[in-house]
């Protein structure tokens, strides 16, 4: 079922959205270890076998909602939009939650910045702030942000954003908005 | 002996000399401790001191404390506020701090015993960055209060109310013994039958029983324990509503007096439990922007208090009542919530098919929580402030302007989807948790997102 996009909201570019939900897949996988070994424990010890079986059963749904549903959901569904005075970001797992944040609300904002590098001598493509394969679509002209605000309310994460859209979350923060995050890295 | 002195217009106090006392009274200490374990170890025997002995080492304390006591007076530099039109400006050396007024949350004074003893009073200044405190001559207290300035402080006097609790607050311990005993007994009553049944034998599972109830014990006496200590804490508590802010008082002992301004009051929340509203009671917590050493929000107001009383603290800060019915929804907030308890249901069938039929008994919890939420569920959106009705042990009003919500969050499950309403988060400032106040309709909550997006000239 393809989600209908919200007017106005910003959301996880094509090649981020695919990398979350690769992430997702592999932690996924990788998680199952956890009922593998209470299967194995059903056969050693058949005397606890339905307490094992409820434990496996738990562990897989909780894989499967926490780790694989919520990084397909985090995907496709996660968006936000800046408005004049407040913030307002979508996400949600199995439901959805619109929280609606006044700047005034933001104590503090941190920015990641990645971007792509060329290691002028060795001719050597480096990728700063993240894994190789990771960011390999990225051109050299390229950056993306993360930006957390620390709020009363909570922390936001606002993953994967051009330089235009973190330019424009950061605009309505006084003081904070030092341009010198968007200039190029040496 | 009073040491304060106009300069300039401004009025300056010098920080209280108590420090000298305090200093020399431990350097005393010090050098008697040191002179005695110096003593018994050149003499060689411990405990075996003679009278005159004691004496020289009195003397010798006495002279060390003189001499330190001149040395300080001479060689100390005597800290000052001086208070200006702005603010107040603290100086120590070479050192100078400055304070606004517009960012001085309270203030307030405490006398403890020693300060009674030594004649200060120690003053509490809470800005928006911390709070810290000066030391000065009690004579000098009310005027340095009479110098912060106040809009109306002429008529303050004359305007002011005073609440002051009576025998009413005692209903609490009643209160909480019903609500921790009706807990208690709803928790051994889904529960015991399925216990029973696993360990198969009813002199096995009584120690289950033993141990809820040294729980229950344990419980009944810490929470009963809590109210003692804050009815002896807040012994002689009075409020008095003024034109800008609450003055409270508190204190046998160690009198205090907290200043709590209407200005940095973000929120109403009135609770009351079953038991408050059979005898017309609320309890009444304020959430403020200040936090103030000692005194947390919910004790500002620590005692179950009439209706007029309650009414007469949140209506001075909030004058502006919301009209009209509450909106409520409660066949639509039912079938939400019995979804949300959905996990716990599956659960409790799992459990019952492979361990115990009793298992089944746990149904009755989500059905009987889910009750008391939905008769406490409602809110009114006024023009300048909302109120959000919820709760389920207890029931809980929660009052807020507009202005002072800083952020909202709404969620939707299927059935909420569906029926066209969310679950609303409010948050009123960075110290403040967020409330659950229930499930709002859909419309209703486009207009309070809609209030948000109105900008508010403040400083913060």
């Amino acid at each position: 079922m393809i989600m209908k996009r919200q007017e106005g909201y910003v959301y996880l570019g094509k090649e981020f959205a695919g990398r979350v939900k690769k992430r997702a897949a592999v932690l996924f996988a990788c998680l199952l270890v956890v009922p593998a070994v209470l299967v194995v424990l059903m056969f050693i010890a058949p005397g606890f076998w339905e307490v094992f079986l409820i434990l496996a059963l738990a562990a897989i749904a909780a894989d499967g909602i926490f780790v694989l549903a919520h990084g397909l959901r985090y995907a496709s569904r996660f968006c936000f939009a800046v408005m004049p005075a407040t913030l307002r970001i979508r996400r949600g797992l199995c439901c959805r939650k619109l929280c609606i944040v006044r700047y005034a609300d933001v104590n503090r904002v941190r920015v990641k910045r990645y971007f792509r590098k060329k290691n002028v001598d060795s001719g050597v493509q480096e990728y700063s702030g993240a894994g190789k394969s990771a960011l390999r679509f990225l051109s050299e002209s390229d950056a993306v942000y993360d930006v957390r605000l620390y709020c009363g309310s909570g922390k936001y994460d606002l993953k994967y954003l051009s330089q235009a859209s973190a330019a424009a979350v950061l605009s309505y923060f006084e003081d904070g908005n030092d341009e010198r995050i968007f200039a190029r890295g040496e | 002996m009073t040491n304060a002195s106009l300069q300039e217009g401004n009025r300056v106090f010098y920080l209280s000399r108590h420090r000298v006392i305090y200093f020399t009274l431990g350097v005393f200490l010090l050098t008697a401790f040191v002179a005695f374990w110096a003593a018994n170890m050149v003499l060689g025997r411990l405990w075996e001191i003679t009278w005159a002995e004691i004496s020289a080492i009195l003397c010798l304390a006495v002279g060390v404390s003189v001499i330190f006591y001149f040395v300080f007076k001479l060689k100390e530099v005597k800290p000052t506020v001086a208070v200006t039109e702005s603010g107040l400006i603290f100086k120590k050396g070479k050192k100078v701090g400055n304070v606004r007024f517009a960012d001085i949350a309270s203030v307030r004074e405490n006398g403890g015993l020693l300060g009674r003893i030594s004649k200060t009073r120690r003053i509490e200044i809470e800005t928006h960055l911390g709070t810290f405190a000066i030391y000065l001559a009690a004579s000098d207290v009310s005027a340095f209060f009479e110098k912060i300035p106040v809009e109306g402080r002429e008529s303050r006097r004359e305007e002011a109310r005073v609440i002051l609790p009576k025998r009413e607050k005692y209903i609490c311990f009643l209160s909480y013994f019903v609500q921790l005993t009706i807990l208690f007994a709803l928790a051994i009553a889904v529960s015991f039958p399925a216990v029973a049944a696993l360990l198969g034998d009813f002199s096995e599972s009584r120690y289950y029983l033993f141990a809820l109830l040294a729980i229950y014990g344990i419980a009944l006496l810490a929470g009963e324990g809590r109210y003692l200590y804050i009815a002896a804490r807040f012994a002689k508590y009075s409020v008095r509503i003024e034109k800008d802010r609450f003055t409270i008082c508190y204190g046998k002992i160690t009198a205090t007096e907290h200043n709590l301004f209407f200005d940095s009051i973000l929120a109403f929340r009135v609770h009351r439990t079953p038991i408050d509203r059979l005898f017309g009671l609320y309890r009444v917590s304020a959430e403020s922007a200040q936090k103030a050493k000692g005194i947390s929000d919910n004790n500002y107001f620590p005692f179950l208090l009439r209706k007029e009383a309650a009414e007469a603290i949140v209506y001075a800060v909030m004058p502006e009542r919301p009209a009209g019915e509450f909106i409520r929804a409660e066949k639509k907030i039912a079938a939400a919530l019995l979804e949300s308890t959905l996990w716990f249901v599956l659960a409790s069938i799992i459990m019952g098919i492979f361990l115990t039929p009793w298992m089944l008994l746990l149904l009755v919890l989500p059905i009987v929580s889910v009750l008391p939420v939905c008769r406490n569920a409602g809110y009114i959106l006024g023009e300048d402030i909302a109120l959000f009705r919820y709760g389920m042990l207890e029931e809980n009003i929660l009052l807020v302007r507009y202005r002072d919500i800083k952020s909202l969050t709404g969620t939707k499950n299927i059935t909420a989807s569906r029926f066209g309403i969310s679950a609303l988060d409010v948050t009123v400032g960075q110290y403040t948790r967020f409330f659950s106040v229930g499930y709002v309709k859909d419309a209703d909550f486009s207009e309070l997102t809609e209030k948000l997006e109105k900008k508010v000239d403040k400083d913060c």
